[in-house]
């Protein structure tokens, strides 16, 4: 569980603790929409790139905070500041790539038409264009119209578009919903090699993905900054998963069945890892590894 | 002189860059400089030249100032104003000058001297009662149309002369405002402020004769040029160095990349609202235009039919470009342009740009169409024709689409998704043959050409300014948010 000394973050301390020049900076922002506040007075910096997780139950603000610091919403109050530039200005937006839960692909248009589209708006190139569709595997699904593809395709599609400039920050709403699980994994390898050298924001609803994803989190609960640290300072009291396995009765470890899935409490989702490979030695084959609840709902309660 | 104009401007293009958004800025200075020097002198001339007994030193001062005022000062505002918005810089003080000389040369005295031109010579080609009513008329009141060859070329070359003697002092006040501005330097505004008294010359042009007033205007205006030259040369070194405003060029690619993309998709879209405004127009146009062009029996009412019902259509055909609109926001991609980098005025005013492109089709292809077609049928163009599309059909056109436009990209970003006949195509039907309605209704009210020049004149001025005050007001006042997706 979230302990409270957590939710009682102390702002002052992390914005006052580096020096000048942040890669991002939110000072006092409030923000919403049509003058109904989501976010109420937030304050975090980052200074050095890494994979960002930001965590909360739905409604919390997950999406305000990027459409925020995306320059979509103009906040109420407080300041933001992109490599220095206020959110504003052009030079801000230049260091800014989005990647939001809508598709945003213009109607009617074909796969590579589209991404020509976002590189004409970007600054990108024809042999950028020709890039993303290799790196997302996107060859035969080019020439396809947009409206034509599954849900799985389009999100590759739209995830593709981040990938045609290179940019400082990244904001990613969710970008493995709607996945399978090895396109899944597929995309997160390609953000993990983002977050070498760039500020990643990625924001989820799983916390196993955030944890194998990065190590630092920013939690927001009721429109307010819960939690801006490591990953490993969330704790929940149980953390249980569901093994599908192929042509096995008996399942060691197991504290009980659901479906076709076999149940495992664990401490956390760091111990997944280890189980998989007891199991895998003791001659169980795995065919599927899930959280049978989601733990952040009981974090958020 | 408008080619020589033309020509400036697009060599400045390709040697530096001139941006859409400089000439509009040179074009909202000048036309707001001349739009005050007319209110001032429809009310002071007559009044000032009684009292000054005609005087043409205090004439030519009243003249003067109002240029070092509205046209010099104007500029001047105009680009302080743009310079902190960051929509000029150093970098453009040559095609801003080169844009306010394109104003006064190309477009007020060369663009609508031509357009008066055709009329007249149409008119006059055109032979009948008209023509030599029209050839008594002008044989009064202008009899310099009439000259031998030899004069009329001596009073072209002097004309000419005199533009070229304009577009340089024009240009040289030009650069002096934006640097000025942009090196914050008060002397280069000093120095162009007395260059708009070139303007007190005009009153002498009587009574030192045509071809000496050209001479000294010429001197006056080359002196001019280069005191601009001379004073800014510096500067100007250092401005040639300084390589392009990312961000400005960037703005420019992405207002290009985004109208060329959407102009194609709105042809889809909108295909079929352009077949049907094609067909229905060259229909319309060929079978009642072309009946009443070879028949002298056919009312006036039928034979102008085309030309006043061709905005209607323009209308009709130019729905593409607000559907690409209206699909865009409902399906989020604005949501990745703003965070892009893309203003709501650049969305805004790249969909105007593609639905102005629309109406050129449907005008362009209509027009083409029907002439072909009349002329095929044995049919003759009547001056009264090309005099009505070019002072009606073409303005109001243009003006009514833009506005239906506006209205329904506003409509549409300020209301939840609606289907039917109060989505944005539905209303915008409405909004959009308006204006050609109210031309038609109300020109029963006027009678005499003149003042249904006016009334055109009006609702197209109108409508202009409606577009202007939306495209600001929505640009500054509408939250971003209103152009997401619906939830």
């Amino acid at each position: 569980m979230l302990e409270n000394k957590n939710i009682e973050y102390n702002v002052e301390n992390q914005l006052s603790s580096i020096g000048s020049s942040p890669v991002v900076l939110f000072d006092s922002v409030s923000s919403g929409y049509s003058g109904r506040k989501v976010l109420e007075d937030i304050s975090f910096r980052i200074d050095e790139p890494a994979i960002y997780v930001v965590l909360g139950p739905n409604g919390a603000g997950k999406t305000t905070l990027f459409r925020t610091l995306a320059g979509i919403l103009k906040p109420y109050s407080g300041r933001i500041e992109i490599g220095g530039y206020p959110s504003e200005t052009p030079e801000a937006r230049r260091q800014l790539d989005y990647l939001t839960h809508i598709d945003g692909i213009p109607e009617g248009m074909s796969v590579r038409d589209a991404l020509r589209f976002y590189a004409g708006i970007v600054g990108a190139g024809e042999a950028d264009v020709d890039r993303v569709i290799d790196l997302l595997k996107l060859g035969e699904l080019s020439v396809k119209r947009f409206g034509q593809l599954s849900q799985g395709q389009k999100k590759r599609v739209s995830v593709a578009r981040i990938f045609l400039k290179e940019k400082r920050v990244y904001l990613l709403d969710e970008p493995t919903s709607n996945l399978d699980p090895k396109m899944a994994s597929e995309i997160r390898e390609l953000v993990l090699g983002l977050s070498k050298d760039k500020v990643v924001l990625y924001s989820s609803h799983n916390l196993f993905e955030a944890r194998e994803i990065g190590s630092k989190v920013i939690v927001i609960k009721n429109g307010k900054l819960a939690l801006f640290g490591n990953i490993s300072e969330i704790k929940t009291e149980k953390y249980t998963i569901g093994i599908r396995t192929l042509g096995v009765d008996e399942v060691p470890y197991s504290v009980g069945k659901e479906g076709d899935y076999y149940l495992f409490e664990l401490q956390g989702p760091e111990e997944v890892s280890a189980l998989t490979a007891k199991l895998l030695k003791k001659g169980v084959q795995i065919r599927e590894v899930k959280e049978m609840q989601n733990p952040l709902e009981e974090l958020f309660k | 002189m408008i080619a020589f104009s033309v020509g400036l401007i697009a060599y400045w293009k390709i040697k530096r860059r001139f941006t859409i958004w400089t000439l509009f800025l040179s074009l909202a200075a000048y036309a707001g400089a001349i739009a005050l020097k007319s209110v001032v002198q429809y009310f002071t001339a007559n009044p000032f030249y009684e009292a000054v007994g005609g005087n043409l030193v205090a004439m030519g001062l009243y003249v003067g100032l109002q240029t070092v005022i509205f046209e010099v000062g104007g500029a001047y505002l105009a680009a302080k104003i743009a310079f902190s918005r960051g929509k000029i810089r150093a970098y453009d003080a040559e095609g801003y000058g080169l844009g306010l000389a394109f104003w006064e040369n190309g477009v007020l005295l060369g663009g609508f001297a031509l357009l008066n031109f055709i009329v007249i010579y149409s008119t006059l080609a055109g032979g009948g009662t008209a023509a030599q009513q029209l050839f008594d008329t002008l044989s009064a009141t202008q009899p310099d149309l009439f000259v031998s060859a030899s004069v009329a070329l001596t009073h072209v070359g002097l004309g000419v002369f005199e533009r070229i003697s304009s577009l340089m002092v024009h240009f040289a006040w030009g650069i002096l405002c934006v640097f000025a501005v942009a090196f914050k330097n008060k002397r280069f505004l000093y120095l162009a402020l007395p260059m708009g008294m070139v303007d007190f010359l005009v009153l002498y042009a009587g009574s030192l004769g045509t071809l000496n007033f050209e001479i000294l205007f010429f001197v006056v205006c080359l002196l001019c040029l280069f005191v601009a030259l001379w004073f800014t040369k510096a500067e100007r070194k250092n401005v040639t160095t300084v390589s392009l405003s990312t961000a400005s060029e960037a703005g420019d690619k992405r207002l290009k990349s985004l109208v060329k993309t959407n102009f194609k998709r709105a042809l889809s879209f909108g295909s079929v609202y352009l077949i049907i405004a094609l067909v229905m127009s060259i229909l319309f146009g060929a079978v009642i235009g072309g009946t009443a062009s070879v028949s002298d029996d056919v009312p006036m009412v039928v034979s102008q039919s085309f030309p006043m019902m061709l905005p209607v259509f323009a209308v009709i055909g130019s729905f593409g470009g607000l559907m690409v609109f209206v699909s865009d926001r409902t399906k989020g991609v604005y949501e990745y342009l703003i965070a892009y980098g893309v203003s709501t005025y650049e969305i805004l005013w790249s969909t105007l740009l593609v639905t102005l492109g629309l109406v050129t089709v449907v005008l362009g292809v209509s027009l083409t169409g029907n002439i072909v077609i009349t002329l095929l049928m044995g049919g003759s163009i009547q001056p009264a024709l090309i005099e009505l599309l070019l002072i009606y059909t073409i303005p109001i056109s243009y003006a009514s689409v833009a506005f239906m436009t506006m209205a329904g990209m506003i409509w549409s970003s300020l209301t939840a998704r609606v289907p039917g006949v109060n989505s944005p195509i539905g209303i915008c039907t409405i909004i959009g043959v308006g204006p050609t309605m109210a031309v038609l209704i109300l020109s029963s009210f006027f009678s005499g050409s003149s003042n249904f020049l006016l009334l055109i004149g009006g609702v197209t001025l109108t409508l202009v300014v409606l577009v202007a005050v939306m495209l600001v007001v929505a640009n500054k006042k509408m939250n971003r948010e209103r152009l997401l997706a619906d939830a």
